[in-house]
């Protein structure tokens, strides 16, 4: 039997799989981590193990990071990803409402359901492994992405046209960057840093995070107290919760394995798809985007069952089905373990595709009593006054950016989105279509400029694509049917401010693409810029004829935020994030003392993991421009 | 008062590193001293699996020298040159980076803010071992095989400024192969593409192929270059042995160096001349190392390096002489005629 696994002991494995859970917990607990930079951490103790316990190791640890990562989405509203505002968006207000821990219950159940699905969709592929790698291209890429511009319907509560406004602009910000069709820089304005594009964590950071955080709306007592004695019994409630919802589990957890095993599409579409497909079929007592269970449900079934889906294309042949996976395939190179067809053949690796099927379904499981022992404790940071949370949440959001992209232009990045958020915030407009226009706009650029390339009209004779293509034109006449189109949600100075503001964006995007890029590569951004720009107009027209004006949110420490951020840039982020901590809670009312000494320890726990565990300390933006010159760089 | 404390312990670190790296004089310059070594990609990426055993095995053999290393990704490796080139300060900066920016500089790209002739060549450390592939269910064996297809082509490239579509644009130009060539490709999707029989020809590194081979799915036909590959490429034909008879020689000297320069290390041209001698010696002691050499082996990375100067050598030669980039964009405007079905003369 060992040898069948390749495995050298059962006792190895089964202290790898424990060793690898552990430490993919604790990794998505900090933000800013993830799988991808877990994975490089964790190479050196891999060593540690003969090959194939090693892989079990490294895949025990990459299952549960997302199950852990939904605690920093859920309790504090931190995000890291893409994928993790899909869970923030209802799991957070539902923190905010002291059901912290129903809220983590429902997402570690669905996350567990989803990783064990997706680990069995792994082994159900072996016997049809090709068919279902190729059976999927470009066209199929296509509809994909025109079915998530359909959702953005289901995410704009909100309004419409607000939500068809943000998705655009979502697009349109997908298309900064090289386009590598031509070669052309598009709306790069100079900045070497945005020829990959515009870094999305610095996105979240600014669009979402800072705004939320800025919001005074502090918990009411009742709510506080309820966080404060979070119990397993809560979470225990949660779980079963879940329960309830196993279409949506099972639905969700399909869309994570059907991605993950598409080679080159971004993983945070599964979260966004099933987000949007809970959101349209799930009635619930409390609406989508204020806390209602099945949106944090339907994104942590498709987080972890991706893993499973990707692992196809991964292992049996080589092409990464992740960007994670892709370092995975690195490291099992390392490690000693390789990967290929090898992996799908009786007499020679099959045994570890069993084993690591097994690591997967197993960590899983593991990571439920971890889970358990520390949820009841992490809540109740939840429940400490909000003041005293807003500058160590911002600053570590600005971390989870800077060591994805640590350069200038992730804080000029912030900034920007920041303003934006805030305005969109005040005027009550959805955020999430931007996220979504953001991670399906290149796909469908992309997808189309291939299908046109590589398959012309021969796209008709595929029906998969014709299959997609039907459910996408009755998806719209039900959603033209039952959605009032002409809605303002907020405030008419915010609206009016926010849509004039993103008009003039609009402009400022149509006329440098005339200017100054070609016409293939204008084409896309033009058309979904007059397309915004136009929606813009009407809202703006709407809201200047409106007679309702509902009164405007309060916001808190902008000025202390802002200058905050824009001293990142001279005084590093260590020194900026302890000076902006100090300035809230004293503003806040916090003891001065107190204040600095929490200001200090802050500083120094972000200083130790960005030079010991990130190591990016030798840079300008986390030293600051002073630093690095004095010290000679 | 905090500089003046900082100064003297550093002077006294270095003092102490001086006495204790005596005993290698060659690499006695760098003992005491800061090297930032800036890596040209982000952590886990290719770059980056080159770069990092090179970082640890470089401190070993400087033990009292003070290396820091910073991946610098984005502008497809350009912004870790432009960082480089423009570090001045008493930090001894080296870039780690793959060889694109070269084409970049070449072919004129936006991104190419840098100039590679500037730069003190410490090494390379592998070559691009590049190899062209055919999907299986072509039904073709062999070079001949495919030269003799009646049928275009689809080839997939990575980007318009990619090594692959100047490769691949190339083959076309120099071969009587008639390609039709589809760009923003990445790697996942082209092999999954290959597989599905929906793309026919691409180009790459040996080993990126590797699974794709053991599979079945794909067949390697050709090898760019002439030196540096594994045994089992080795028995392919060289784009010199079946280029089009006529094919100017230098065309096929610049594309065989750019195929040989695989991972530059070079310093910033601000570095002074007995620190480049001394950067050239550790390097030489690095890859001479076993362990070295071992950790290439564990991690399936070809290490086949070039010396400093060799490096500029073939740097000067490619960037530094108008002929060659003049040949190269002729070569590639002509290869882009032809995949776009005009009847071109690649003879310019």
């Amino acid at each position: 039997m060992l040898e069948f696994f390749g495995l050298e002991s059962w006792s190895t494995a089964l202290l790898a799989l424990t060793a690898g859970t552990a430490i993919g917990f604790v990794v998505g607990l900090v933000p800013g981590i993830g799988g991808r930079t877990g994975l490089i951490l964790c190479l050196p103790l891999a060593t540690f193990f003969p090959p194939y316990e090693a892989a079990i190791f490294l895949f025990s640890m990459h299952a549960v990071v997302n199950t852990s990562g939904s605690i920093p989405n859920i309790a504090f509203g931190i995000p890291s990803s893409a994928a993790d505002m899909a869970t923030i968006i209802d799991g957070y207000p539902l923190a905010k409402m002291g059901r912290a821990g129903e809220a983590l219950g429902a997402s570690l159940s669905a996350s567990a359901i989803g990783g064990v699905l997706g680990a069995l969709a792994f082994l159900l592929a072996i016997p049809i492994a090709q068919p279902l790698v190729t059976s999927f291209g470009p066209p199929e890429f296509l509809m994909l992405a025109i079915l998530g511009i359909a959702m953005v319907s289901s995410l704009s509560q909100e309004g419409l046209i607000p939500g068809l406004i943000v998705g655009a602009l979502g697009v349109v910000a997908s298309t900064v960057g090289v386009d590598f069709r031509s070669g052309e820089a598009r709306f790069t304005f100079g900045w070497l840093e945005l020829w990959d594009g515009v870094g999305l964590p610095a996105i979240v950071c600014g669009l979402f995070v800072i705004p939320e955080m800025l919001a005074l709306k502090p918990f009411d007592t009742d709510s506080q107290k309820r966080a404060t004695t979070t119990s397993i019994a809560d979470v225990a409630r949660g779980m079963l919760v879940t329960f309830n919802h196993l279409r949506v589990v099972a639905v969700s957890s399909w869309y994570g394995i059907v991605i993950g095993f598409m080679p080159s599409l971004g993983s945070s579409i599964s979260a966004w798809l099933s987000y949007g497909y809970a959101a349209r079929t799930t009635r619930t007592e409390i609406p989508f985007g204020q806390g209602a269970i099945a949106g944090v449900i339907a994104p942590e079934a498709a987080n972890n069952s991706k893993e499973g889906g990707a692992m196809i294309p991964t292992l049996f042949f080589g092409i990464p089905g992740s960007s994670s996976m892709a370092i995975m395939m690195g490291l099992l190179a390392f490690v000693g373990v390789a990967v290929g067809p090898n992996l799908l053949d009786w007499n020679r690796d099959l045994g570890l595709s069993f084993s690591l099927a097994g690591a997967v379904i197993l960590s899983n499981l593991v990571v439920i009593p971890m889970f358990l022992l520390v949820i009841p404790t992490l809540v109740r940071f939840s429940s400490i006054r909000r003041e005293g949370i807003v500058p160590f949440a911002i600053a570590l959001s600005i971390m989870a950016a800077l060591i994805d992209t640590p350069r200038i232009i992730t804080v000029v990045l912030i900034a920007i989105f920041a303003v934006i958020g805030i305005g969109m915030k005040l005027a009550n407009w959805p955020r999430a279509p931007f996220i979504l226009g953001y991670v399906i706009g290149d796909m469908a650029e992309a997808s189309w400029f291939h299908t046109q390339q590589i398959y012309g009209w021969k796209v008709l004779q595929r029906p998969l694509t014709i299959g997609i293509a039907l459910f996408i034109v009755g998806w719209l006449i039900y959603v033209v049917r039952s959605r009032p189109v002409l809605h303002i949600p907020g405030p008419r100075i915010p609206t009016l401010a926010t849509s004039g503001g993103l008009l003039v964006g609009f402009g400022v995007v149509i006329l440098t693409a005339f200017r100054s890029i070609n016409l293939a590569g204008r084409t896309f951004p033009v058309a979904v810029s007059i397309f915004g720009a136009a929606l813009c107009a009407l809202i703006a027209w709407l809201a200047f004829r409106s007679k309702d004006d509902p009164p405007v949110e309060e916001l808190a420490h902008v000025w202390i935020a802002a200058i905050a951020i824009l001293a990142i840039p001279y005084f590093g982020l260590t020194v900026s994030s302890m000076a902006m901590a100090v300035a809230m809670l004293i503003a806040g009312g916090a003891n001065i003392y107190k204040s600095i000494l929490a200001a200090l320890a802050f500083g120094a726990l972000q200083f130790t993991l960005l030079a010991w565990l990130f190591d990016i300390v030798v840079e300008r933006e986390i030293i600051g421009r002073f630093a690095w010159r004095f010290l000679g760089f | 008062m905090t500089r003046a404390i900082l100064a003297a312990f550093f002077l006294l670190a270095g003092t102490l590193a001086a006495g204790a790296q005596a005993a290698d004089p060659a690499l006695a310059p760098l003992a005491g001293r800061t090297i930032r070594i800036v890596i040209g990609g982000g952590p886990g990426s290719g770059t980056d699996g080159y770069a990092r055993p090179f970082v640890e095995t470089l401190k070993e053999v400087l033990p009292d020298t003070t290396i820091l290393a910073q991946n610098v990704d984005g502008g497809g490796g350009a912004l870790a040159y432009v960082e480089t080139q423009s570090a001045t300060g008493a930090v001894i900066t080296v870039v780690i980076s793959h060889s694109s920016p070269i084409y970049h500089q070449m072919r004129g790209i936006e991104t190419a803010a840098f100039d590679l002739t500037r730069f003190h060549w410490i090494g390379a450390l592998t070559n691009n071992q590049r190899v062209v592939v055919v999907r299986s269910g072509l039904g073709a064996d062999d070079y001949a095989d495919v030269a003799a297809l009646d049928e275009e082509m689809v080839a997939a490239v990575t980007s318009a400024t990619s090594p692959s579509n100047v490769e691949t644009t190339l083959l076309g130009a120099l071969t009587d192969l008639r390609l039709r060539i589809v760009v923003d490709i990445d790697d996942d999707l082209r092999s999954a593409l290959m597989m599905a029989g929906d793309v026919d020809l691409a180009i790459n590194s040996f080993y990126g192929w590797v699974p794709l081979i053991d599979a079945g799915a794909v067949q390697p036909i050709l090898r760019i270059g002439e030196e540096g590959y594994p045994p089992e490429a080795a028995s392919l034909p060289t784009l010199a042995s079946i280029a089009r008879p006529g094919t100017p020689a230098k065309v096929i000297e610049i594309v065989e160096s750019l195929n040989k320069l695989g991972r530059l290390v070079g310093a910033a041209p601000a570095t002074p001349p007995e620190i480049v001698a001394t950067l050239r010696a550790a390097f030489a002691e690095v890859v001479a190392r076993p362990d070295f050499a071992a950790a290439y082996a564990a991690r399936d990375l070809a290490l086949a390096p070039t010396d400093g100067e060799e490096v500029a050598r073939r740097i000067a030669g490619l960037t530094g002489d108008p002929q060659a980039a003049y040949l190269l964009n002729a070569f590639f405007a002509c290869g882009e005629a032809e995949a776009s079905g005009s009847d071109a003369d690649c003879n310019p």
